[in-house]
């Protein structure tokens, strides 16, 4: 009797109505793979998940917490946003790697879910495109249409080639026309390259109210700025433009890794600093960086400062409002 | 800034008792009037123990004020009862007799800022949304003459009912809408306002109605969202009474009514249809459930459903300031998991507060941030635990950083007292 | 009797300062001192025994001229003269390395000596002035420099084993090997989850010792 407190209704959403959501968003995506590549991408997400939530039971016990944990579906979030970003042909141990450094030294030690600091997936990423970039970032030609084979490593016989954001970075002229940009017709990472997918994804995770427009809305924006500012060599500025932003994992950051609640601001104002300022960042590791991969380093240093962000454009904005309000009665008075 | 500051979406659930007849439930056990605090500060009494009484008779004098009894009846003498709003209350026990004797005061003939106030103290009228007598609120707020700050000033009668099962605020619009104007008009003219309206979000078929009853220009409709603004949030000079303080100071001034009765709203899913009750103050709450047939198995909410207070025992008086009563059997009970900063609770806060920073603050103990934080302007509203898909108790929180401000401050050898 | 109650007391006393020098207080994973030559030069266990040596030869002189010189000099003037105290130690320090150890490892680490060197004066310009006796003092230098070692030597050589799967240059007998751990990344999550570790049985330690020294009293 005495623990009940008002309000007396609550909301039907619940914490893991939210990574639901997001698990159900990564589902057409694997299936878009799948179409191309066969089983292989499939598999490669599943034991990316796997690794995750086992990883997550072992910190469990660590903690000495319930294993019930794991039913708000975090781990599952975080273990197939890793698997998404691998190249349809990489071995299987290396997204479950991953997904074990994401949840055992970014997640676990900071308490878990909640309370992380750095985006557990995003940080997965980085490790893995800095330490094996010659497996994450060599891609099988999804025109071919022969399924990739399921075994342990793919062989030498797989025709590979660079990915587009490969070809923008050596100002190489890419080949790939823009439908095939479009519809996902190109060589790159199994959840990365279906454009018109990834943008449904967002129009289903806005109205659901999962992800924020304020954030995703001018991070798109800014990066597609900075895409037509600044050209790549040999293209033209429109198609650098769509080129730029398909390309590579621009997209799917925007989408998926710059919405995780836990590690973005939450005041609207900041929301929409943190998507400028990742536009921007993102952009230009994209293009300057040391690997293909450099929007998760951009989100990784922007999450670092997120709470400030968050804390100091509410200060702003209270005081430019209450300015605003105490000149109007100001006036009123007068 | 109303772009960015919105309220939630309640679920509104009021049944048919908007549309259905008052259900005027008479004593049949014995009636409580509040005297005092406590039995140390018993006012002398004008009438004798075991004496017969009349509804609107006068019991004692407190604060000049008179106390009067809600109905005709027996008065037996005084005793201590427990109130989980107001605490130990010394209260005086009337028994309902069969007589229907009825006290009233001389009619105003010619109302005007002296009269009306003080035929409000004298029906002492209470305001039903926070159960101060209405004469104080109008005393506080009455203008001088020739104040230019009165042409601006806006008086406005809440009737929104911004909850998801009150609807006593829709009955007085049905059965009383043109009282209520007149009461709101003398009200005005009390405070020598030049503007008053009556604040509504009925639907939109009663609205037109009502409308075309009292006049386009008297009724200002607001939004449905959570919590509602009565009129605009960025005015200062807007002050709010209630709609059946309206209606009573109408019955005060016409017919000399005392204010004896208030209509209260009893919903939930433990009473077989939500209704209205007219009920004398003072009554027995477990008397008022009886006759609307609660399950007594249920949790009994004295107040809505986003800001109630759940009581244990049901045996207490009505006093004003309660327009809803709640009977729950379920409860929406939840285990309260980590923030997961989806940022919900700043988007529904109508006060543009950080909800999720204040309760990491507190739960980080970082009390000396919580004065950047203007905790001070939470109303508490619930809003903001509704909404938490963590299923956090947010506003509970940041109701106790308010409280938690001052007393820190003040261990810690003044350095923020205020 | 009295006497031997003197020495036990003296001993515990020095004991916890040496401990909370060595482990509790860690100079490393505590106090967040010398974590440059860490990160950047101890991937192999041999780097690492060089660098907890050229800290010795640093940090026992200097702990033991600071605490000489302890307050008569005046404060504004004691940072200055210890700066002065520290560089020509790191001087000796480079002579002994590069005569006495070897050459190629001063000619890999040389850059990381002076860091250490302004780190360690770091440590003891604070505390060491108030030290009473001379063994304290020994015991404080000491115990720092363990400390350092501890963790210089665990890190660099679990960095060692897993760049190229190698300890103190004798393979290990397998082959999988990681070399992107040289990177400082991989040193400060070590870092981090050892400090965690730490400050987890930090405070069992502590109360063994505060225990000890309270029967001795």
């Amino acid at each position: 009797m005495n623990n009940i407190t008002a309000p007396h209704i609550r909301t039907e959403a619940a914490s893991r109505h939210l990574t639901r959501d997001v698990l159900l968003t990564t589902l057409p995506l694997c299936i878009f793979s799948a179409v191309t590549y066969g089983v292989r991408p499939v598999l490669i997400v599943l034991f990316s998940i796997l690794s995750a939530i086992v990883s997550e039971c072992v910190c469990c016990l660590f903690r000495r917490q319930s294993m019930q944990v794991i039913r708000d579906g975090s781990a599952a979030v975080t273990g197939a946003l890793i698997g998404l970003v691998m190249s349809p042909m990489v071995d299987y141990w290396v997204p479950m790697l991953g997904a074990a450094f994401a949840i055992i030294v970014v997640k676990a030690p900071f308490g878990g879910y909640g309370r992380n600091v750095f985006n557990p997936a995003a940080a997965g990423i980085a490790v893995l495109s800095y330490c094996f970039p010659q497996r994450m970032f060599t891609y099988p030609i999804a025109s071919s249409m022969n399924p990739l084979p399921t075994g342990m490593s793919v062989g030498d016989e797989v025709v590979t080639s660079l990915s587009l954001a490969a070809q923008l970075r050596a100002d190489a002229t890419p080949s790939i026309t823009r439908m095939q940009l479009i519809l996902g017709d190109f060589a790159g990472p199994i959840g990365a390259t279906a454009t018109l997918l990834l943008v449904a994804c967002a129009v289903y995770l806005i109205c659901r109210g999962t992800i924020s427009c304020w954030t995703v809305v001018p991070y798109f924006a800014t990066c597609a700025l900075v895409a037509w500012l600044f050209p790549a060599a040999g293209v033209s500025r429109m198609y650098g433009v769509l080129a730029q932003v398909c390309a590579g994992y621009v997209l799917f950051t925007g989408v998926f890794l710059i919405n995780d609640t836990v590690t973005t601001p939450r005041f609207w104002f900041a929301r929409l600093l943190y998507g400028v300022s990742a536009g921007v960042l993102v952009m230009l590791l994209q293009r300057i960086g040391r690997v293909e991969c450099g929007c998760c380093f951009a989100i990784l240093l922007l999450n670092s400062i997120a709470p400030i962000m968050d804390r100091w454009s509410w200060y702003v904005w209270r005081y430019v409002t209450r300015f605003l309000r105490i000149r109007q009665e100001v006036k009123a008075h007068e | 800034m109303p772009l960015f500051l919105r309220g939630v979406a309640l679920p509104f659930n009021k049944g048919q008792a908007p549309d259905a007849d008052v259900l005027a439930v008479s004593a049949t056990g014995p009636v409580y009037i509040p005297l005092a605090k406590e039995e140390a500060d018993a006012p002398t009494l004008c009438v004798e123990e075991n004496s017969t009484v009349a509804a609107g008779q006068v019991l004692c004098h407190v604060d000049r004020l008179p106390v009067f009894s809600t109905i005709a009846g027996k008065f037996i003498g005084t005793t201590m009862v427990n109130h989980p709003l107001y605490g130990s209350l010394l209260c005086a026990v009337i028994k309902p007799t069969r007589s229907k004797r009825v006290e009233t005061l001389p009619p105003v003939e010619e109302p005007d800022t002296d009269t009306i106030i003080e035929a409000a103290a004298q029906a002492c009228i209470y305001d039903e949304l926070d159960g101060i007598p209405l004469a104080d609120k109008l005393r506080l707020w009455r203008m001088a003459e020739n104040d230019q700050a009165a042409l601006r000033s806006i008086l406005v009668a809440d009737a929104t009912e911004n909850d998801i099962y009150g609807s006593s605020a829709w009955c007085i619009l049905k059965e009383q809408a043109q009282e209520a104007l007149y009461g709101l008009q003398m009200a005005a003219r009390a405070l020598r306002f030049s503007r008053y309206h009556i604040t509504t979000m009925l639907p939109r078929n009663r609205r037109r109605a009502l409308k075309r009853l009292i006049g386009r220009e008297n009724v200002f409709t607001t939004g449905d969202e959570y919590p509602v603004t009565v009129y605009d949030d960025s005015r200062d000079d807007v002050f709010c009474i209630g709609i059946q303080a309206c209606a009573a100071l109408s019955a005060a001034l016409q017919q000399g009514q005392k204010h004896t009765h208030t209509i209260l709203t009893v919903a939930g899913d433990g009473v077989p249809a939500s209704r209205n009750v007219r009920v004398p103050f003072g009554m027995d709450l477990e008397e008022v459930l009886q006759a609307c047939g609660a399950d007594p198995e249920a949790t009994v909410i004295l107040g809505d459903a986003m800001t109630g207070v759940p009581c244990q025992n049901t045996h207490f008086p009505l006093l004003p300031g309660i327009t809803t009563v709640l009977v729950m059997q379920s409860h929406a009970v939840r285990t309260p998991q980590p923030c997961i900063g989806c940022g919900r609770c700043a988007t529904v806060c109508h006060a543009g507060l950080l909800p999720y920073e204040i309760v990491r603050r507190l739960e980080n103990m970082h009390y000396e941030r919580l004065r950047y934080l203007s905790t001070t302007s939470c109303d508490g509203c619930g809003a903001c635990s509704y909404v938490c898909p963590a299923g956090r108790d947010v506003a509970t929180q940041v109701l106790n950083a308010n409280e938690t401000r001052g007393t820190i401050f003040l261990n810690w050898g003044g350095v923020e007292n205020e | 009797m009295n006497n031997r109650k003197i020495l036990r007391r003296r001993f515990w006393q020095t004991a916890g300062i040496f401990v909370d020098n060595a482990v509790t207080n860690n100079i490393v994973l505590i106090q967040a001192l010398g974590l440059c030559p860490i990160i950047a030069a101890g991937t192999t266990l041999k780097n690492g025994v060089a660098l907890t040596v050229c800290a010795a030869v640093i940090l026992l002189p200097l702990s033991f001229i600071v605490s000489l010189l302890g307050e008569r000099l005046p404060k504004w003037l004691r940072p200055a003269v210890y700066v002065v105290i520290g560089s020509l130690l790191m001087v000796g320090a480079a002579y002994v390395m590069e005569t006495s150890i070897s050459p190629e490892l001063y000619a890999k680490l040389y850059l990381f000596i002076p860091l250490m060197a302004v780190n360690m004066l770091y440590t003891r310009s604070g505390g060491m002035t108030t030290v009473i006796y001379p063994l304290a003092t020994i015991a404080d230098a000491l115990g720092s420099t363990v400390g350092f070692g501890i963790v210089i030597c665990l890190i660099s050589a679990l960095r060692e084993i897993t760049i190229s799967s190698t300890l103190w240059d004798v393979p290990l007998g397998y082959t999988v090997s990681l070399p992107e751990v040289a990177a400082p990344f991989a040193a400060f999550i070590l870092l981090g989850f050892l400090s965690a570790l730490l400050q987890w049985s930090r405070q069992h330690i502590t109360a063994y010792f505060r225990k000890r020294e309270e029967e001795n009293a």
